[in-house]
């Protein structure tokens, strides 16, 4: 299991995680979400032992994972940059891993290999992007580590790739329960590979819960009063927990978290003469989450 | 424990992921490294074969020297090239450190920080200090391959271990060399954090380390004469590796090898004193180890330290920057003059704000950067003060305790004959003990004072009215001249003004008594006129020129240290040093083997220079007397059976050099001194060197007279060359009484060999003509002849005696043959019926006053004729 206990990294002036506390178990597929800078990578980062946390504990089954190397031997982390292998070829980065992770399965390379085709002579530096993201993420799957982490790991990856390597990521966790720990920006990704999820910003968690959870707790409501002289305000919905309040001439615009009954119940005391509820999507939580946080998508609309 | 075993193998894998990653880096250097090593190793060895080789029947013969040499340098600059690579190992062993994409590939590979230190300083250096070894190694067979080719007939010791053992020393004194400016590189390069930033402060810090270091050390040197920079630069040596790389050059050279032949080199080598090789090497490289090993657990601890997001700083320790920065800022005011200080701090801010813009990638907070920077002004001045101030923290003043002295190497720039220097080592321990006391004193003698020139003897002359003008070569130092010496105005007016300024330390009397011989026509006999009429000179006015000596005092300790001092000693000074060497054996010793080298090598030169191979059975041998070295006053035999006659030279002269003590130094009756066409060097022959003299007198040298001595011509004398037909020659001769000269020095008031000073107005003076009749001095003058048979051209006494100046060359009469001087004075008044000795300068020899005419007597008809003697210039 993974686990931050209120785990604190800065950067000189700048705090990239603020007494941060997470738990991810084992066997999950883990979403990491949040706006640019929120401390997706940093956490991928301290979960591989490259980062030292300045304040708290990193832990991964129970030992803190800097300096640790049985520990980290139980680590893999793609991140999100491809220059570095650029001066091998895909048979010497299979090569070079394989010193360092005893585990390392030849047989599940070569059928991730097999499956994509990709060049085993050739530098990596002749490779596209996404040729060197589909290289790196079948060797790391190929180390056969309990953990893997994946920082935009997909990033240029063609759509018909993107799913055979979300496929093979899948059988990886299917087939060996191996934890995956992703972030992304791209919510639908995350929505489609994820079975949890934490919303990141400015080194805070806004959540973390289960995405199926996630996406019922949420609403979008459209609502319309009969007495239209009458002006709504927030206040006039004391059960609603309103992450967005808009108006729309007498059509009223609300994004509140609680379930649909809960939300009908809160304002059936208005006896609308309109009232649609329906859930959001993780994109649009992800916007109105952060919105609350003060991260806002319509700077620019006034 | 499957998985444990390769956890233990993970450093070694990373090890080798940096030897794989950097494979072109490695294919370059192991190229050069094996272009270098056998390029140089194999053109030794072809000179080597072309120097041996002297058949022209020999194929080595005719061997290329000149294109071995070319080789040779080829070999250098690859070798050079390779060495400077270890930079850039260090650099590459280390990429996690300065660059970004590749910090999370290694750091999260499953190492903790101090495995991946070592294993990625193992991975450069293997890939840097391997082929090196390598390669050494391939010298190493090519030399002991080729050895077995050599021969060179004259050099004995030139043995194939020899050959490899100068050859470890350079290889293995360079291999430590490397690791430490590899250990640097990675010290500096875990405390950068991008390349740019790695590399120019690894070149920098390199440079600056020996460059700072020697610009103190220089200055130092040059405000304290008795350090010298010769010796104080050795820690440089030892703290950098450019230093090192220097001082290890100056251990091969001392070891002889500095020539591209190792052949010269072990037989110079075989003549270097011990002590000075393999324990200064073995320190030498202990220290150099030491040192590397404190900068790779400094590297250690600060890589483990430092966060893996600090790359891309460009100094992650910003303590790097300000040392650099600081020894910039040093060396440039060290370099410049005090005298051009403006210029030097201008520069040195220039530079100093152009690293700052450099690092801080502009101009942010510039303010702290100028407090920084007055901050490291204050501290370099402040640190001179503080040198200075302690007197360099006591090491000027320092003298070792007897007891910690191992050896003591004593160096007289020139002995206090004004001879050849003397060079001598010793380890007695009284020896030990007399000269470090005899350092104490001329360190309290120089207490409180700015230099260290002749100030003592300043003092004391000047308090008995005698005035020394002492001049310095290393600080340009004149003391004030007395009032009366500018009384006129116009110092031009002087004689030999111009002379005496002159910067090369030649020195001259600024009286002449003999002005017959002076250009500027001081006195003219035939005129009777004198020059000195725009001038004059107290009646008790007595000046001193002096030029100073140098000694040189290098203890070895018993811990291996080496302490050396220089200094500029008064001519009492240099006495007593030369008293404490006189009374050793080593002295007479050290004399006698320079004979026996001198006799050797010119049989030696002989035996290679000519096609023969044996040495001439007859030679010819020659002496002249001390002070005079004419070739028509030397005596010369042919000596036939010259190998045994010379043996039996040496051997005879060996003994009487053992018996020699400074009594019999100090007062000598000088008879022969050996010189060009000798076979022996410049070496004096004392008349207490009987077994010397019973061997010069079975060769037919027999003793000079006295007019030989003195140079005089006496048709009279017809043992030496000294007869010219027609010629003739006035001598001056002139008798001064103690008091009315003066040496430079205080304990040994008549000296001749230091400068003579003297009171002319209290001199009897003669001009005898000379060469011109046939009777012999002896018959004509036997009081003048017994004068001269007894004067002393080399002579230290604090008695009272007559100095005898005869055609401008001093010499003192010894007190126990006083009555010799008055006799001629008493007879010399008689000489002439109007004649002047002296104005009450010697009691008993004083002639009443007599004005009168001058007789010149006639000469032309071939009769030598006396002048007056001559008073009061």
């Amino acid at each position: 299991m993974i686990e931050l206990q209120g785990t604190t990294k800065t950067f000189g002036d700048f705090t990239a995680l603020d007494r941060v506390d997470l738990k991810i178990p084992n066997g999950a597929a883990y979403g990491l979400l949040g706006s640019n800078g929120a401390g997706k990578s940093t956490i991928l980062r301290l979960l591989s032992g490259i980062y030292k946390p300045e304040g708290g504990r990193v832990l991964i089954d129970g030992e803190d994972v800097f300096d640790n190397v049985a520990v980290k031997q139980k680590v893999f982390f793609i991140n999100d940059e491809t220059i570095q292998f650029s001066s091998m070829t895909l048979k010497e980065l299979k090569n070079f891993y394989r010193q360092f992770y005893p585990n390392f399965s030849d047989a599940i390379f070569e059928k991730l290999e097999g499956a994509i085709k990709l060049p085993m002579d050739k530098k990596l530096s002749a490779f596209s992007k996404g040729m060197k993201r589909q290289a790196i993420i079948i060797t790391g799957l190929a180390c056969c580590t309990p953990y893997l982490l994946l920082d935009e790991a997909v990033d240029g990856v063609d759509p018909t790739m993107r799913i055979i390597l979300k496929r093979m990521l899948i059988d990886a966790m299917c087939e060996r329960g191996m934890t995956a720990v992703i972030s992304s920006h791209n919510l639908s990704e995350i929505n489609e590979m994820c079975d949890s999820a934490a919303l990141l910003h400015q080194g805070h968690i806004i959540f973390d819960r289960q995405l199926d959870s996630l996406k019922g707790s949420v609403h979008k409501l459209q609502l319309a009063i009969a007495d239209r002289s009458r002006v709504l305000t927030r206040e006039d919905l004391p059960g609603l927990d309103i992450l967005h309040f808009a108006q729309t001439q007498s059509i009223y615009h609300i994004i509140a978290r609680g379930t649909e009954e809960a939300l009908r119940e809160a304002i059936a005391p208005l006896h609308p003469v309109v009232a649609d509820i329906v859930p959001l999507t993780l994109e649009e939580i992800f916007i109105y989450e952060l919105e609350v946080s003060g991260y806002e998508s319509n700077v620019l609309s006034d | 424990m499957k998985a444990m075993s390769s956890a233990i193998n993970f450093p070694f894998r990373n090890g080798l992921r940096v030897l794989s990653q950097n494979r072109k880096m490695t294919i370059v250097t192991c190229i050069l490294y094996l272009l270098g090593i056998p390029l140089l190793v194999g053109g030794a060895i072809w000179v080597m074969l072309a120097e041996s080789h002297t058949d022209p029947g020999d194929p080595f013969y005719y061997a290329d020297e000149d294109a071995a040499l070319i080789y040779m340098a080829i070999g250098g600059c690859c070798l050079a090239a390779a060495v400077f690579m270890g930079m850039f190992a260090a650099i590459n062993a280390f990429t996690e450190l300065w660059s970004k994409p590749k910090v999370d590939m290694l750091c999260s590979l499953p190492l903790t920080g101090t495995q991946r230190f070592f294993s990625n300083l193992a991975g450069g250096a293997g890939m840097y200090l391997i082929p090196y070894l390598a390669s050494a190694v391939l010298g190493a067979i090519m030399l002991i391959a080729a050895t077995p080719l050599i021969h060179y007939q004259n050099i004995d010791d030139l043995t194939l271990g020899l050959l490899l053992y100068y050859y470890f020393l350079a290889a293995f004194g360079l291999f430590l060399l490397m690791l430490l400016y590899y250990a640097l590189a990675a010290l500096v390069t875990v405390c950068c954090g991008t390349l740019f930033e790695s590399i120019y402060t690894n070149i920098l810090l390199n440079l600056l380390i020996p460059g700072s270091m020697a610009a103190i050390l220089a200055i130092i040197a040059d405000q304290n004469a008795a350090f010298s920079f010769e010796y104080i630069w050795y820690p440089i040596g030892h703290m950098s590796p450019i230093g090192g790389l220097i001082y290890l050059f100056y251990m091969l050279e001392e070891l002889g090898i500095d020539s591209g032949s190792w052949a010269y080199g072990g037989r110079a080598a075989t003549q270097t004193n011990v002590h000075a090789l393999l324990p200064t090497y073995i320190r030498w490289a202990v220290v150099i180890v030491i040192l590397a090993a404190v900068l790779v657990l400094a590297a250690w601890q600060l890589y483990i330290r430092r966060k893996a997001e600090y790359v891309g700083k460009p100094f992650v320790y910003i303590a790097a920057y300000y040392v650099m920065l600081t020894l910039v800022t040093v060396c440039i005011l060290c370099l410049l003059s005090v005298d051009v200080i403006g210029p030097s701090l201008l520069f040195s801010a220039i530079v100093y704000f152009v690293m700052e813009v450099i690092r801080k990638r502009g101009f942010k907070r510039f303010w702290l950067s100028a407090v920084t920077y007055i901050a490291t002004v204050a501290c370099t001045v402040g640190l001179f003060f503080l040198l200075d101030g302690t007197d360099y923290f006591g090491r000027a003043r320092y003298v070792p305790a007897k007891g910690s002295v191992s050896s003591v190497h004593l160096e007289l720039k020139t002995d206090a004959r004004g001879a050849g220097s003397v060079d001598l080592e010793y380890t007695d321990r009284d020896v030990i003990a007399a000269v470090t006391a005899y350092h104490k004193e001329l360190l309290q003698a120089r207490t409180g004072r700015q230099d260290d020139v002749c100030i003592p003897i300043d003092q004391a002359l000047t308090e008995q009215r005698l005035y020394s003008i002492s001049y310095s070569e290393t600080f340009g130092y004149h003391l004030p001249m007395p009032d009366w010496y500018r009384a006129d105005g116009d110092v031009r007016s002087y004689p030999n003004y111009d002379e005496r300024q002159d910067t090369s330390g030649q020195d001259y009397d600024w009286f002449d008594p003999n002005g017959f011989y002076d250009d500027e026509g001081i006195w003219n006999t035939k005129s009777e006129t004198f020059k000195y009429a725009d001038w004059t000179i107290p009646s008790d006015g007595i000046g001193d020129y002096s030029s100073t000596t140098y000694i040189e005092l290098t203890y070895y300790t018993v811990t291996g240290s080496v302490i050396h001092r220089s200094y500029a000693v008064t001519d009492d000074e240099l006495y007593r040093l030369q008293a404490i060497v006189q009374d050793t054996p080593l002295y007479g010793e050290a004399q006698a083997n320079g004979m026996d080298r001198s006799i050797d090598g010119r049989f030696q030169q002989w035996d290679r220079t000519n096609d023969c191979s044996t040495i001439p059975y007859e030679i010819e041998f020659a002496v002249h007397p001390k002070d005079q070295t004419s070739m028509s006053l030397r005596q010369t035999v042919q000596v036939t059976n010259a190998p045994a006659e010379l043996e039996r030279f040496k051997a005879a002269y060996r003994a009487d050099m053992a018996n020699m003590t400074a009594e019999k130094w100090r007062t000598p009756h000088t008879l022969f001194s050996t010189g060009d066409g000798s076979y022996a060097g410049e070496y004096d022959i004392y008349d207490c060197c009987t077994e010397t003299l019973k061997v010069l007198r079975d060769w037919g040298i027999h003793a000079f007279t006295p007019t030989q001595r003195i140079g005089m011509m006496d048709q009279g004398d017809k043992t030496a060359q000294t007869y010219e037909t027609g010629l003739y020659q006035v001598t001056g001769i002139a008798i001064f009484p103690a008091g009315a000269y003066a040496s430079t020095s205080l304990d040994y008031p008549a000296a001749t060999p230091g400068m003579m000073y003297y009171q002319p107005q209290n001199a009897a003076y003669w001009d005898i003509i000379s060469g011109t009749d046939p009777r012999p001095l002896k018959t004509r003058y036997p009081e003048l002849y017994d004068l001269l048979d007894a004067l002393e051209p080399t002579y230290l006494t604090n008695e009272s005696c007559y100095c005898v100046v005869v055609n401008d060359k001093p010499y003192i009469l010894p007190a126990e043959k006083s009555s010799l001087a008055e006799a001629v004075i008493r007879k010399g008044a008689n000489w002439y019926y109007d004649t002047q000795i002296w104005q009450g300068a010697v009691p008993n020899a004083i002639v009443p006053y007599e004005q009168g005419g001058t007789t010149y007597g006639d000469y032309q008809n071939g009769y030598d004729e006396v002048y007056e003697p001559e008073l009061a210039y």
